[in-house]
């Protein structure tokens, strides 16, 4: 038998896991590249929360509903141009008395237009985990909960939402442009329909999986030499003992299943 | 039955595992097993006062004891004498004690010349005596708050081997238990290096002593 045993159940666990979420904190990514016909760059940053352990024997954690929560700061930028047809006054000649007059032709540039979006949302998951324990850098036992394989994640309402917003956004932007009153409806359905819920979805996609792809929650980090007891004045040196050997397994033997720890030490 | 039980969490350090605590807490200090008269307090032993007594002064000597070694229900240290018996919930522990007397004015024999002053000094070669001890006793919890708390180590009785007359050998037993629980006393684990820090136990039962474990449980502060 090990030298000391501790466990704890799927309700403990999920408080661990709780404190691994908090241990893990915020991650943040941010690139540039195209969003459809468009140029686009986004900050992008995720946390974890909620979720509920279900320990399967012997080796899998499984999180149930686990929260990713994230939030997006999206500049989509285009050139008007390259969707609406830039538009000319043409030149007009009015036969007068004193010879032809004509006004010059009179054409329209549009802008390159860009258009901030911030966006936060939650997306839920269902993953397994398996355990990897190893002796890291700092001479500390450590025990990740790894990720297996790379969760589904249910982006199409957020990327409905996402499209909504950015036609808010760029209905907002192009109203003050002149002449193009009666085009703005048109222009944001245009662009909306270019960018479409489907090139969303597999961008959201593939800036979200990052943050769960290899994903891990560390549950036990300890230096391999342990402390045990502070230094206590000039004749009680700190004790310590060493950490020989660390393992975890998901056990089911007694009926309930549990997490177990074990640990063998040395003076 | 699982491990946790109706609790959350256990811990269950092992006998082994605990002795390895001893070894380690009584290496680095191992003035807690050495107690001397003679000697001033070091890492290495504790200075104690000497005996008093009138017409003598000082009389110095040194109780040293050696790393117990824990055995937790149910009994299998091989070899635990009787009367003692080592019941439900409770740990036996053996070790030696090493007692010393600096003895004063003592003639070698009847020509030597005569004592001619009544304050001695301490003779330099003094009297050891070793003596095997045994004892049993149960562990004892303290908590300071949730997530904190320590165990410690009582002993109820103490056996000391081939000591006679009977008498002299309770006088002993009653000595030589006061001191080394006494000892033990001093040993305090805290929760975190009973789980080797894998969770802070807010402990709601325990430490119950059996299947040569010391089990703790309750919950996840």
């Amino acid at each position: 038998m090990s030298d000391i045993t501790a466990a704890v159940d799927e309700v403990a666990a999920s408080t661990l896991l709780a404190n691994a979420q908090s241990l893990l904190g915020t991650q943040s990514v941010s690139d540039s590249g195209s969003l459809g016909p468009f140029n686009a760059s986004w900050g992008a940053s995720a946390f974890f929360s909620g979720g509920s352990i279900d320990l399967v024997p012997p080796d899998i954690v499984r999180i149930t509903d686990c929260d990713l929560n994230y939030s997006l700061n999206l500049t989509v930028s285009f050139d008007l141009s390259s969707i609406i047809p830039d538009f000319c006054l043409p030149r007009v000649c009015i036969p007068t008395p004193f010879g032809r007059l004509c006004t010059p032709r009179i054409c329209i540039d549009w802008p390159s237009v860009s258009i901030p979006i911030s966006f936060s949302d939650v997306v839920r998951f269902t993953a397994d985990f398996r355990f990897n324990v190893f002796l890291n850098s700092s001479s500390q036992w450590q025990v990740d909960a790894v990720i297996v394989g790379i969760p589904f994640l249910q982006l199409t309402p957020a990327a409905t939402a996402i499209l909504a917003a950015i036609g808010l956004a760029a209905a907002a932007i192009l109203a003050p442009i002149p002449f193009i009153g009666p085009l703005l409806a048109g222009a944001v359905l245009l662009i909306t329909a270019t960018i479409g819920v489907a090139a969303l979805t597999g961008w959201l996609g593939a800036l979200l999986t990052p943050f769960v792809s290899g994903l891990s929650f560390t549950v036990y980090k300890q230096p391999q030499l342990f402390p045990v007891l502070p230094a206590a004045g000039p004749f009680d040196p700190a004790v310590n003992i060493n950490l020989d050997n660390v393992a975890v397994a998901v056990d089911g033997s007694g009926g309930e299943d549990e997490l177990v720890l074990t640990v063998d030490i040395s003076a | 039955m699982s491990l946790t039980e109706a609790e959350h969490v256990f811990a269950g350090p092992h006998e082994a595992g605990v002795n390895d605590l001893f070894d380690a807490v009584f290496s680095a200090r191992p003035r807690l097993l050495n107690y001397a008269s003679f000697v001033p307090t070091s890492v290495s032993v504790t200075n104690i006062p000497p005996i008093s007594f009138p017409m003598v002064g000082a009389i110095h000597y040194g109780v040293l004891f050696s790393i117990p070694i824990a055995d937790f229900h149910p009994d299998s240290s091989g070899g635990m004498p009787p009367p003692l018996s080592l019941g439900p919930g409770e740990f036996s522990v053996r070790t030696t004690v090493t007692l010393i007397l600096f003895c004063q004015g003592e003639r070698k024999g009847r020509d030597d010349p005569p004592i001619t002053t009544h304050v001695p000094k301490p003779s330099t070669s003094p009297i050891i005596a070793k003596l095997e001890v045994w004892g049993v006793g149960a562990p004892v919890v303290t908590t300071f708050a949730p997530g904190l708390g320590e165990i410690s180590f009582r002993l109820r009785a103490v056996e000391l081997v081939d000591v006679t007359p009977d008498e002299l050998e309770s006088l002993l037993e009653c000595l030589i238990r006061m001191l080394l629980d006494a000892v033990l006393q001093q040993v305090r684990l805290p929760f975190n290096s009973l789980n080797a820090g894998f969770f802070q136990l807010n402990l709601q039962r325990g430490p119950e002593v059996e299947d040569d474990q010391a089990k703790l449980y309750g919950e996840i502060v």
